[in-house]
């Protein structure tokens, strides 16, 4: 803890002014000059940055003196330079004992101070919850929301920079001659001077991927160089996951930036060309950006979902569940609604309602598909980058394979269409039945396939089971169609089955949901939090 | 890129459906029963397919026709169906019409029946198609007004029964008196209706409310493009420099567009775009 040099008391850094402020005496002191105060003073030097040497006297790193929390239960540690705060674990939750020692920490080059007060990322948290309607009521209690913390995260800020020729190609329309058409090939070359400072991803494993690029980006045009008064008032996570995970990604963000530069540049369009450019890595650095963060147990104690704020700008992202209750209960409300209006307009054929049932079938399919890719990506923390790399594990990620399945839909489309023209049933109808046979290929054979984004997917047959309800809904709403029933009473019984299979699905998929909200207690064998005093 | 091509498919289907249903409109549904029913009935009757049994009766400006060209009515049967039928001449023309032979759809049979003879003009249709094995009811003018699609629709709905049972005075009665009960403002049972329309309101209740829940949470990653923004970047270039390597050709019949393979994409040999190339600047 920073003393202050009037009166002795203690400091804390107010967002506000962006100073240290004394409690008591009212004074304020630049984080910058403080330290430089301190440097001078005697004793104080712990708290200051100092160039540490190697055995063989060179420079080697800019280290400062803190205070490390760990939490005995999850394993977490957290960096402060004041003994006083009062403490629990930010990533457990947990109250349990927190081990306390003294450490030379390796100084981060940049921080950027946190401008919002927890009072205001408190009620940005509160509006984002109220705008999540059906999210649990009590998540809003006050004594809940106060257990938000300011921490300082580790992010390594990249730099990237070209100077030198870039080539590209590009085609061009040139005539056409019978069943040709013939393109000019050309090659477009500039030299460029281009750089990008300050491209940052998240360096801690227990930040989840997700959240942190959520709530990005941090102003680098805010940056400060590193002083451990900033601390003051605070806690820091410190990095641990290695500087080289998310390079890549970050060298594609910059690429993408120069290349939209150069494609203003009229040329390039004018010869058929998309322009790239190769920038190349410059530095790593690690910097200490301004979060907010709130950690919730569940009721069980086993979970933990996590909610936090960007501290420059006020961005919030949380992991709110639906409380299941007011879900269901607001619905019927807007049901009744909804029933009224469809009186009002809508009779329903019996061919009509089966159509329908089948159409929501098929989207509840995808919809509980996709759910299912991220909650055992989640589960398994196949989704976070960072954490992957801790544990030596891969970020599986599917192949493209949606040519695939859109062949497969094309050739089911053609053949049915083939047999209707065959037995002379086209028409309107004999077209629905072609294309429903389209969209029911390229939806079965893609949830197979796992087809789609960029994305880690999980294995079909682990999501299988809860794909079951909507596939058993879609096989009965298209038995009854192709059986065409003596009486309508079966289509309507049919239908009403197979709508109720999709609804008892969406109650699977909200708990599955829910369980996406949270995540396994932290088991990080390394940093922590404390205990609430 | 699937997203897209998936939600695009869905609107297909669904103006599909739409249409599908509208072409099948005020229809009741071929049964085997039904068929089964018109089959024997086609051997052991003779036929009468002139319009000799037709009845016409005149009340001020509107018409009451009686055309069972199927027989499926008896004199007396159409004695009592003509007295039921007369209280509907004061809203339009009221015709029973049954079919043996049919070109064309119910729907469209009885649309052009009642427009070739009454225009624009009030009016209702029942038809009992034989050929589609169909039940139709097909209103215009002021009828139409209250005989809407949907409410034929439930009608037709709540009698065809009585047409799978062979009973078709019953259920022509019964059309009858479920329009007047339409025309005079009443309520006619909608059970089905009313049924189906609950179940899927629920549906599209808890759809949309999930929808607009997962909107209100998405924690929405940044991009790309925001991140950038908030760098330190510069960027300079010199004026680009073009130069024309060769060419190569698509195969792209001017005929059609489709032909099955798509486009085929021909690189020319290495050898001829070497001797094509330029070095000419361009730029």
């Amino acid at each position: 803890m920073y003393e202050c040099p009037s009166c002795g008391a203690g400091l804390e850094f107010n967002p506000k002014t962006q100073k240290l402020d004394c409690k008591y005496c009212k004074s304020s002191f630049d984080p910058k000059d403080l330290e430089e105060k301190l440097k001078d003073a005697k004793g104080d030097k712990g708290f200051s940055v100092e160039n540490s040497k190697d055995e063989n006297g060179n420079e080697k790193v800019d280290v400062y003196e803190a205070i490390v929390y760990r939490c005995t239960q999850c394993g977490a540690e957290l960096i402060t330079t004041d003994e006083t705060i009062a403490t629990f674990c930010s990533y457990c939750g947990s109250s349990a004992v927190l081990e306390k020692r003294n450490e030379t920490k390796v100084a981060p080059s940049y921080v950027i101070p946190f401008t919002k007060s927890k009072e205001e990322c408190e009620q940005a948290y509160k509006n984002k919850l109220k705008k999540a309607f059906f999210a649990p009521s009590d998540m809003l209690k006050t004594q809940q929301v106060e257990k938000i913390r300011g921490i300082y995260m580790p992010y390594w800020v990249y730099s990237f920079d070209k100077d030198g020729e870039q080539s590209n190609t590009g085609s061009r329309y040139s005539h056409r001659v019978g069943d040709y058409v013939y393109y000019d090939d050309y090659s477009i070359k500039t030299n460029i001077k281009a750089g990008c400072d300050g491209v940052s991803h998240d360096a801690a494993s227990n930040f989840a991927d997700n959240l942190s690029e959520a709530i990005a980006p941090f102003s680098m045009k805010e940056k400060k160089d590193f002083s451990p008064t900033y601390l003051s008032g605070f806690y820091a996570d410190s990095e641990d996951v290695n500087g080289d995970v998310y390079r890549e990604q970050c060298n594609e963000i910059a690429n993408q930036q120069a290349a939209n530069e150069l494609k203003k540049d009229h040329t390039y369009s004018k010869y058929g060309c998309k322009p790239k450019v190769d920038m190349n890595h410059k530095e790593t650095k690690l910097g200490l950006f301004p979060v907010y963060f709130l950690a919730t147990r569940n009721k069980a104690g086993d979970r933990i979902s996590y909610a936090v704020v960007n501290g420059q700008t006020g961005k919030v992202a949380a992991e709110i569940p639906i409380d299941f209750k007011k879900y269901l209960l607001v619905s019927l409300i807007l049901s009744v609604g909804l029933f009224f209006l469809f009186n009002g307009f809508l009779t329903l054929t019996p061919t009509k309602i089966i159509v329908i049932s089948i159409i929501f079938n098929l989207i509840s399919l995808v919809i509980s598909n996709s759910q299912m890719n991220k909650i055992i990506a989640r589960e398994k923390m196949m989704d976070d980058k960072g954490n992957a790399s801790k544990n030596n594990t891969t970020v599986k990620k599917s192949t493209s394979k949606s040519s695939l399945s859109l062949t497969t839909g094309i050739i089911a489309f053609m053949v049915a269409f083939g047999i209707l023209t065959g037995i002379g049933n086209v028409g309107k109808f004999g077209i629905f039945i072609a294309i429903f046979s389209f969209a029911f290929i390229t939806v079965i054979v893609s949830l197979v396939n796992n087809v789609g984004k960029n994305k880690p997917k999980a294995k079909f047959s682990e999501k299988a089971p809860k794909l079951l309800k909507p596939f058993i809904g879609l096989i009965i709403a298209i038995a009854i169609f192709i059986w065409n029933p003596v009486s309508d009473v079966y289509y309507y019984a049919g239908a009403i089955a197979s709508i109720i299979m999709t609804i008892w699905s969406f109650f699977d998929l909200i708990k599955e949901i829910n369980l996406l909200t949270t995540r396994k207690l932290p088991q990080l064998g390394r940093r922590g939090g404390d205990e609430n005093a | 890129m699937r997203k897209k091509i998936i939600s695009i498919l869905f609107i297909l289907v669904i103006l599909m459906a739409g249409n599908m249903s509208y072409a099948y409109n005020r229809t009741s549904y071929n049964t085997n029963k039904y068929n089964t029913y018109s089959e024997s009935y086609n051997t052991s009757s003779s036929y009468n397919t002139t319009t000799s049994t037709a009845i016409t009766q005149t009340n001020g400006e509107y018409q009451l026709i009686i055309e069972d060209d199927a027989n499926l009515l008896t004199g007396s049967q159409k004695e009592l169906l003509e007295q039921e039928m007369a209280k509907l001449t004061e809203y339009g023309n009221i015709i029973f019409k049954s079919i043996n032979t049919n070109t064309t759809t119910a729907a469209n049979f009885a649309k052009s029946y009642y427009n070739n003879r009454f225009g624009r003009q009030s009016g209702t249709v029942f038809l009992i198609d034989m050929k589609n094995r169909k039940i139709y009811i097909f209103s215009n003018g002021e009828n139409y007004n209250k005989i809407t699609d949907s409410k034929a629709e439930t009608i037709t709905d709540n009698i065809y029964e009585y047409a799978t049972d062979k009973k078709y005075y019953e259920c022509a009665s019964e059309a009858y008196k479920q329009i007047l009960i339409v025309l005079e403002g009443g309520k006619i049972a909608e059970p089905m209706k009313y049924i189906s329309n609950g179940v899927l309101a629920v549906m599209v209740a808890l759809f949309i409310n999930f929808a607009i829940f997962k909107i209100a949470t998405s924690n929405k990653k940044a991009s790309g493009n925001e991140q950038i923004k908030e760098c330190e970047s510069y960027f300079e270039h010199t004026t680009p420099v073009v130069q024309r390597t060769g060419s190569h050709r698509v195969y792209s019949p001017q005929s059609s567009s489709s032909g099955g393979g798509g486009r085929r994409r021909r690189r020319r040999p290495e050898a001829e775009v070497v001797a094509e190339a330029t070095a000419s600047k361009i730029k």
